[in-house]
């Protein structure tokens, strides 16, 4: 009886509940990225170009608000109660909050969804990035801010079992899964500050008309200060899977404990204070701010690179286990037959070759060719949509047992769907980016202009919208495949008895070398936000000293309102 | 804490990578002297830009012999102007703003990129020598017809220059 | 070197697709631009070559430990 669902059946329900809506998520957003793939390279156009941007934004909140976040709320509670190995504070808590980021999910759902019809006034066509003052309806803003705080909530609930375990185990070391959640759980507040600050004080008020106007840039720089460590929340899960769960796959185990803190720490330092790297082209914002957001995003590379020595190493530590031997020749007796290994494996591939791509985002000047480019989605379609969405569903193939208690119906199957999902992204990742190098607009219906061509340096324009087209089928078949397989599994179609290989094996080098220090997450949380002050107090002031908090006009009830709002905006900012 | 030989060479390599990153880009920016688009062009009143001095009269305006002003209103979705001609062999200071949503504008086969933000104004300069066509897109999500939300600039031979608009 | 398992050859055919995607690019950034009509029939082949040529080697006697 070691698997979890029997150790800890009403968490079980939860963590299956998260990920339940989480592949929901999943397949919604696939489905709108196959027509975007077919509609902007011309092959296939089934809606109209103005219904592209309602796909769009469905595409866009689905996958990396949703099937991420829901994904990371399953396997942190997971990862909380089985490394501390003790069960939630209160279960009615948990279901609590995990009911609370359904009730914003669906509140937000049925205003993006509204955009397809004209029976209600619903809509919601702004994107995942909800730039003001492109207006949504009000039950958007409010629907993601409830989803956000369900958030706060499950945070909460797992310092409380932290705290808890710490009680009944003064001087130990946390284990470091749990470590691992309350690092990336406590860098969640402070970039959650960032949306919540932009909707709460700026944006809703606006939408409901109690202020006339939004400042754009503000909101803009505020979502920003969320949009970069936000990519951070969604890859942590990842991470974690590559240091615990991958090195066990391989037949190893982790190569050093201490060092995997150390990079969770570095994250936790440098995610927010990055932002401004995503306004590299904004006006408004002083050449100098943007240096610095680009140096810190540069030192961000580090616990990167860390993570992936530590990932290699593992690996080769456990082919060499199983009798691997040679330079690469330990290569092949990687278990590359079971699926979980292998997305992960593939996963990890893909995230080195985005490392490229985003180091030419990052620099300051490379990026002017391509901000807003398709080399961007190009770009993230590797790290969010491969290196996380891969390792996600990869890890299923593993986890899944853990959580329903029975084996998944086909391994070969598995093998299959990760191996095409990395083809997929193969074919649509290089295109995205060439196509970006030539020109060609993000975020675009019909990238087809009188009068404007874009000419790739090699190849041709229709050749790389093929590959794209090409490239989303592959997708959607791996999709559609990792659902059947998924629902197949969950309900044992096959009656596959569960593998009992719940246990994590400790790392090679273990917690007690790490240095304390490393356990005072509140000096981490405070220098963390030292940083945040020191980069983002400048220009924020800049900004609203230069165009007020609420843009130009501003009626009565503004006036009074910001006069109410503002000196507290100002303490928060 | 003891940590790998291998280790440590990895850390030093990783850690000099991002030096040098930082490193070429500052030589870039201060060296070269690559220009970015900051808050040079100042804020604006994104309702009253008809009686702005500058957006209040859009297009091409001569400062002198070798340099030219573009004055553009971005409101879905068009460019005003989207047509724009200007002598080879010209210095051309752009000025940008939106008077409804968040706009951007790419002059495509260029590095010329900016958002185009209410309220904020973008000035961007380049250097056009030769004659030549170029496309310009809107590269932000502005609304519905988004993706028609385009112009031309004409690069002309100096002898066959129009001249400003009127 | 034996024969990969089927897994080890569904591997290898994604990997030698991507290098076929991939490989297009790169020759392109070296200056040698290939029509399409030429370089993917050429590719193609050297795939299905290389594919042949794994099916063709002696099968594994391997003694690898069973996957967790
Ligand atoms: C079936 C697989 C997928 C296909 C075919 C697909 C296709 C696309 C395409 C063609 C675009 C560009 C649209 C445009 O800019 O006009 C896009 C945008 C995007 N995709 Fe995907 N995608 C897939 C999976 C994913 C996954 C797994 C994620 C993340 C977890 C993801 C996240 C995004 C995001 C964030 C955008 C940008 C949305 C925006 O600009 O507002 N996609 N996708
Ligand atoms: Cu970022
Ligand atoms: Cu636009």
């Amino acid at each position: 009886m070691n698997l979890f669902v029997d150790r800890y059946p009403e968490e079980a329900w939860i963590v299956r509940a998260a990920l339940a809506s989480s592949f929901l998520a999943l397949f919604l957003g696939g489905i709108m990225g196959l027509i975007q793939g077919l509609h902007r390279t011309g092959f296939l156009q089934i809606v109209q170009d103005s219904t592209y941007y309602t796909v769009l934004t469905l595409h866009g909140v689905s996958m990396v608000l949703l099937f991420t976040i829901y994904f990371l709320v399953g396997f942190f509670q997971w990862a909380v109660t089985d490394s501390l190995d003790r069960s939630a504070e209160d279960i009615r808590f948990t279901k609590l909050w995990y009911f609370l980021m359904v009730a914003g999910t669906v509140m937000a759902a049925a205003a993006i969804l509204g955009g397809f019809t004209d029976a209600t006034n619903l809509e919601a066509d702004v994107l995942y990035t909800f730039y003001a003052p492109l207006e949504a309806h009000p039950i958007f803003y409010i629907g993601l801010v409830t989803f956000v705080i369900g958030t706060w909530l499950a945070g909460v609930d797992w310092f409380r079992s932290w705290w808890a375990w710490k009680k009944e185990h003064p001087g130990e070391r946390t284990p470091l899964r749990a470590f691992m959640v309350m690092t990336t759980m406590l860098m969640w507040y402070l970039a959650t500050i960032g949306v919540a600050a932009a909707i709460l004080f700026f944006i809703l008020p606006w939408s409901l008309g109690l202020v006339d106007s939004v400042n754009s840039l503000l909101t803009r720089t505020l979502f920003w200060f969320f949009g970069h460590p936000v990519v951070y929340f969604w890859l942590m899960p990842a991470y974690m899977m590559w240091y615990v769960i991958l090195p066990k796959l391989a037949g190893g185990r982790l190569f050093s404990d201490p060092l995997a803190r150390i990079v969770f720490v570095l994250f936790l330092l440098l995610s927010v204070p990055t932002g401004i790297h995503h306004q590299y082209v904004d006006p408004g914002i002083a050449e100098g701010f943007k240096f610095v957001a680009m140096t810190n995003t540069m030192f961000l590379l580090l616990p990167s690179l860390l993570t992936a020595f530590t990932v290699v190493a593992s690996m080769e530590h456990g082919a060499r286990q199983r009798g691997g031997t040679g330079r690469l020749g330990w290569l092949r007796s990687l278990p590359w037959n079971k699926p979980a290994f292998t997305g992960m494996a593939l996963a990890g591939l893909m995230f080195a070759a985005a490392g490229f791509s985003g180091m030419v985002n990052a620099g300051m000047n490379l990026n002017y060719v391509i901000h807003n480019t398709l080399w961007v989605p190009g770009h993230f379609h590797l790290t969010v949509g491969t290196a996380v969405a891969l390792t996600f569903m990869a890890s299923t193939y593993w986890f899944l047992p853990q959580i329903t208690g029975n084996g998944v119906f086909s391994q070969r199957l598995g093998l299959v769907q990760v191996l095409l999902w990395f083809l997929g992204m193969v074919f649509m990742g290089n295109a995205m980016h060439r196509i970006g190098l030539a020109g060609e607009p993000r975020r675009t219906a019909e990238p087809f202009y009188d009068g404007v061509t874009f000419d790739t340096a090699l190849g041709s324009i229709s050749e790389l919208h093929f590959q794209i087209a090409l490239g989303s089928v592959i997708l959607t078949v791996s999709l559609l495949l990792f659902m059947a397989h998924l629902f197949l599994s969950w309900f044992d179609v096959a009656s596959n008895p569960a593998p009992d290989n719940g246990v994590i094996p400790e790392a090679l080098s273990g917690p007690e070398n790490a240095p304390i220090v490393l356990e005072n997450l509140r000096l981490w949380t405070a220098i963390a936000l030292v940083l945040i002050l020191l980069t983002y107090a400048l220009p924020l002031a800049s900004i609203v000293s230069a165009n007020g908090f609420f843009g130009s006009a501003g009626t009565l009830v503004g006036t009074a309102y910001e006069f109410a709002v503002s000196p507290f905006v100002g303490v928060v900012a | 804490m003891e940590i790998h030989r291998y280790e440590t060479i990895w850390f030093a390599a990783s850690l000099l990578l991002i030096v040098g990153f930082i490193g070429t880009i500052t030589y870039g920016a201060v060296g070269v002297g690559v220009e970015m688009v900051d808050d040079s062009g100042g804020t604006v009143d994104p309702d009253n830009l008809g009686s702005h001095e500058r957006f209040g009269d859009t297009g091409v305006h001569k400062v002198n012999e070798s340099h030219y002003e573009v004055n553009m209103i971005a409101v879905h979705p068009s460019f005003i102007p989207s047509e724009i001609e200007i002598p080879a062999g010209s210095t051309v200071t752009f000025y940008m703003t939106a008077s409804d949503v968040t706009h951007g504008f790419k002059l495509v086969d260029s590095n010329l990129n900016t958002m185009i933000i209410p309220g904020q104004v973008s000035e961007i300069t380049a250097e056009f020598d030769e004659p030549g066509e170029y496309g310009f897109v809107c590269h932000e999500y502005c609304g519905s017809l988004h993706h028609e939300m385009a112009g031309n600039l004409s690069v002309v031979p100096e002898d066959e220059w129009g001249g400003v608009d009127s | 070197m034996n024969r990969p398992s089927p897994a080890g050859l569904l591997v290898a055919l994604a990997f030698g697709i991507v290098f076929v995607v991939e490989g297009r690019t790169v020759l392109g950034m070296l200056g040698f631009e290939l029509p399409l009509s030429v370089y993917f029939p050429v590719a193609g082949l050297l795939l299905v070559a290389m594919f042949v040529g794994l099916l063709l080697l002696p099968k594994t006697n391997s003694k690898q430990v069973a996957g967790t």
